[in-house]
């Protein structure tokens, strides 16, 4: 069809730009994957890609409305499952790659809102191996970017497939990731450069110091996580690794509890390669145990 | 607001944009034709400033030193009333180059690089030539400023004959605009917006990774790395020009094109016609056609070194460093053995060999263009005859690897892959607009798509910004 007048082409250009971009937009408001935009109290939000700026999305007002603990970490901890602790509703915050600075962000953002009564350290030293965000994805402007760019169409076709086929989720509704792979041979593990994994930056630890100190301060239950490696991988950076975890052990108050699963009685599990994947990750096996002696300490101590 | 003046940011499209056409053309209904032109130097010098105020005063004191030495030059016929009887024309001439190649050798080597100033400079060098040829009168203060200034192309180009754009400005002044033009350049602006944000910056994102690790990259990642880059520097630099040529058009001034299928080229010198066009006029005329000139006798050797000089001149022009000035003496040298093949060898190549040596060529070169340094640009170029490694993906495993979060950057090479391959690029599309529903969606979504990624993390700043 050809308009009769130049000037009706771009009027009509005009109208049908607006009308495509306010569906997107209207459409994201309305699905609201991430509980932003309105009350998300009761809903059960999974992340479908991109956990890193998801979980940030999602500490903006969903974890605060629905949960009443976090677990801070890393990927060693980004698959445990906290769904059986009693009488606390812990959402798993850890995504690969994290560090202190992109924890303490999206725990600010959930204390901000609501105060939390249990908060688990993960004393991966990963975490404050890198100071800043590894990404500029955690940012207030995200917020508006949720409805309308790339991440919100991927998520959309994600969500598609999820509800159609019922795949492709990559995190429960408590943050607990989908494993990747249930078990590994050992002969396939990489050889990790334990210098590079235990290389402490000041300015991370600090800021993973300063993040117990302000869970503390609004007054939630703090509890150190050793995390279980296995045992030859350990063996090789002993000394280093051990070093580190006193001096993370540190920041905890005495009445603080740690669970320790790189302690003596975990020995048996931690000599056992099918209970990890590449000797720091956990296998499905892996995650089973150490999630239930994860819960079975916590509610031991409530 | 504005982090820089910039085409690809929503306050550009939304905000600056409309208002500056909006005025323009209510100014242009008004008895005064003057006050749209002033309406229009005064949101360049805005566009120009915005995001950093200490660019102003650069381009203000070129444009108002050009324009008092355009005054000294004068028109051939008459004796300048300000110029002293004992200093000629062509002394202004050259005092008025000589100054402004200092001006930007202090700026582009010696200091930070102020936004367009390679292209204002050329602009105005062009100006002075053109004056002291006769062939145009010196402007009016206000002309100079609205054509030297002018938002469209004062950062990124296309370089500008000043006579021509002010002839369009004069012939204009007392018309009304056309709102005919303002579709096609709605759509053109579409083109150009989605080739930049889409296209562009997704092979960025891979060129990047590529550039960033030279020394580990496999065969395959080596030509990945390269290739992205050849696409990404054409598809950034060609959607400016789409945008500058479509917000002129919507102005009312048609403003010459920059590119023309570059990498359909089938030798080194026919790449140079179709590639930045606009620099490439300006060699040949103002840079070229004087060094073979001031051969005593021409020859062929003269005329093939008076080319490898002046694509060593384009080099420099770039930047200081080894690898733009390589990447002039091999477009030189590309342009010398095509002519001697033409001349002396005399056998014409099979048109798919001729266009894969040249595509081959250029993206050699375009490897010294965009490497840091000259050890990074010979890893890049060993990896594309990487035996040891043909296949392996791993400095791009997080990138190339399917998975949701690389669809963006995969729909965005298919689209660049298509664009290039299909048979129109840009200014076929637009020379043959029709004001229907067909174009109509496709620009729709093209805008759509663009301000997507525009609202996305993948958006990054023009290439040609740095020079």
């Amino acid at each position: 069809m050809l308009f009769k007048k130049p000037i009706y082409w771009c009027y009509a250009f005009i109208i049908t730009t607006v009308l495509l971009l306010s569906s997107i937009v209207a459409s994201n408001y309305y699905l609201d994957f991430y509980g932003i935009y309105g009350d998300s109290k009761g809903r059960e939000l999974r992340i479908y890609t991109n956990d890193r700026l998801s979980k940030y999305l999602l500490s903006l007002n969903y974890i605060p409305s629905n949960f009443d603990g976090l677990l801070i970490g890393a990927s060693v901890t980004e698959s445990y499952d906290l769904t059986k602790v009693d009488n606390f509703r812990v959402y798993n915050v850890s995504f690969a790659a994290a560090n202190a600075t992109e924890q303490k962000i999206i725990a600010d953002n959930v204390f901000s809102v609501a105060p939390m009564k249990i908060v688990i350290f993960s004393m991966d030293p990963y975490l404050t191996s890198r100071h800043g965000t590894l990404t500029n994805s955690m940012l207030p402007r995200e917020k508006w970017r949720a409805l309308f760019s790339t991440q919100a169409l991927i998520t959309q076709a994600v969500a598609l497939i999820y509800s159609l086929f019922g795949k492709w989720s990559t995190t429960d509704a408590w943050g607990k990731k989908r494993l990747a792979i249930d078990s590994n041979p050992e002969n396939q593990w990489p050889n990790l450069n334990f210098s590079v994994y235990l290389r402490i930056n000041e300015d991370a630890f600090d800021e993973y110091e300063n993040l117990i100190k302000t869970a503390r301060l609004q007054g939630a239950r703090v509890i150190g996580l050793n995390p279980p490696m296995y045992s030859k991988k350990y063996q090789v950076g002993k000394d280093l690794y051990d070093s580190y975890t006193r001096r993370a052990s540190s920041i905890f108050m005495p009445n603080e509890q740690i669970i320790d699963f790189m302690a003596s009685k975990y020995d048996t599990y931690n000599n056992n390669s099918l209970y990890f994947t590449d000797g720091y990750h956990l296998s499905s096996v892996g995650i089973e145990f150490f999630s239930s002696e994860l819960v079975k300490a916590i509610n031991e101590s409530n | 607001m504005f982090q820089q003046a910039s085409f690809n940011s929503f306050e550009f499209i939304f905000l600056f944009l409309p208002c500056v056409l909006i005025g323009f053309y209510l100014l242009k209904k008004s008895s005064n034709s003057n006050y749209s032109h002033y309406w229009l130097i005064i949101c360049s010098l805005l566009f120009y400033s915005w995001g950093n105020l200490s660019n102003l005063p650069i381009l203000l004191s070129s444009l108002v030193f050009n324009y008092t030495i355009a005054q000294f030059i004068g028109p051939i016929d008459t004796q300048s009333s300000l110029r002293p009887r004992n200093l000629s024309r062509k002394f202004f001439l050259i005092l008025g180059i000589v100054l402004n190649v200092l001006f930007l050798s202090y700026y582009k080597y010696f200091s930070y690089l102020p936004l367009g100033i390679s292209f204002f400079t050329i602009m105005q060098i062009m100006y002075l030539v053109d004056c002291y040829e006769g062939m145009l009168k010196p402007n009016t203060l206000r002309e100079h400023a609205l054509v030297v200034s002018f938002f469209p192309t004062v950062t990124m180009g296309p370089i500008l004959r000043v006579k021509n754009v002010l002839t369009q400005f004069r012939e204009t002044a007392n018309k009304g605009i056309s709102l005919e033009q303002l579709a096609p350049s709605i759509a053109l602006f579409s083109i150009g917006l989605f080739k930049k944000v889409v296209i562009a910056d997704s092979f960025a994102i891979i060129a990047n990774i590529g550039y960033g690790s030279p020394s580990t990259l496999s065969m395959i990642e080596g030509w990945v790395t390269s290739l992205s880059y050849t696409l990404q520097i054409y598809f950034d630099f060609s959607g400016y020009s789409d945008m500058a040529i479509a917000i002129a058009m919507a102005l009312g001034i048609k403003i010459p094109i920059n590119f023309n299928s570059p990498y359909k080229s089938k030798s080194v010198v026919e790449f140079w016609q179709r590639w930045h066009i606009s620099l490439t006029n300006f060699i040949t005329t103002y840079l070229y056609t004087p060094i073979v000139r001031s051969f005593a006798k021409l020859n062929f050797h003269k005329a093939m070194l008076a080319t490898l000089i002046t694509m060593l001149i384009v080099g420099i022009w770039h930047g200081s460093s080894w690898g733009f000035l390589i990447f002039g003496a091999l477009h030189g040298l590309g342009m010398v053995i095509n002519h001697y093949w033409q001349k002396k060898i005399k056998i014409k190549l099979p048109n798919f060999l001729a266009w894969a040596l040249t595509f081959t060529y250029v993206n050699v070169a375009f490897i010294f263009f965009r490497a840091e340094s000259i050890p990074d640009a010979t890893a890049v170029l060993f990896s594309l005859i990487n035996f040891e490694s043909i296949m392996s993906l791993a400095t791009f495993k997080d990138v190339l690897i399917l998975s949701p979060q690389t669809l963006p950057i995969i729909f965005s090479i298919m689209m660049g892959l298509i664009a290039i391959s299909s048979g129109k690029n840009s200014n076929q599309i637009i020379e043959k607009f029709q004001f229907s529903t067909k174009e109509l969606v496709l620009a729709s979504f093209l805008v759509v798509i663009s301000l997507i990624y525009l609202n996305s993390n993948v958006s990054t700043g023009f290439i040609y910004y740095a020079f």
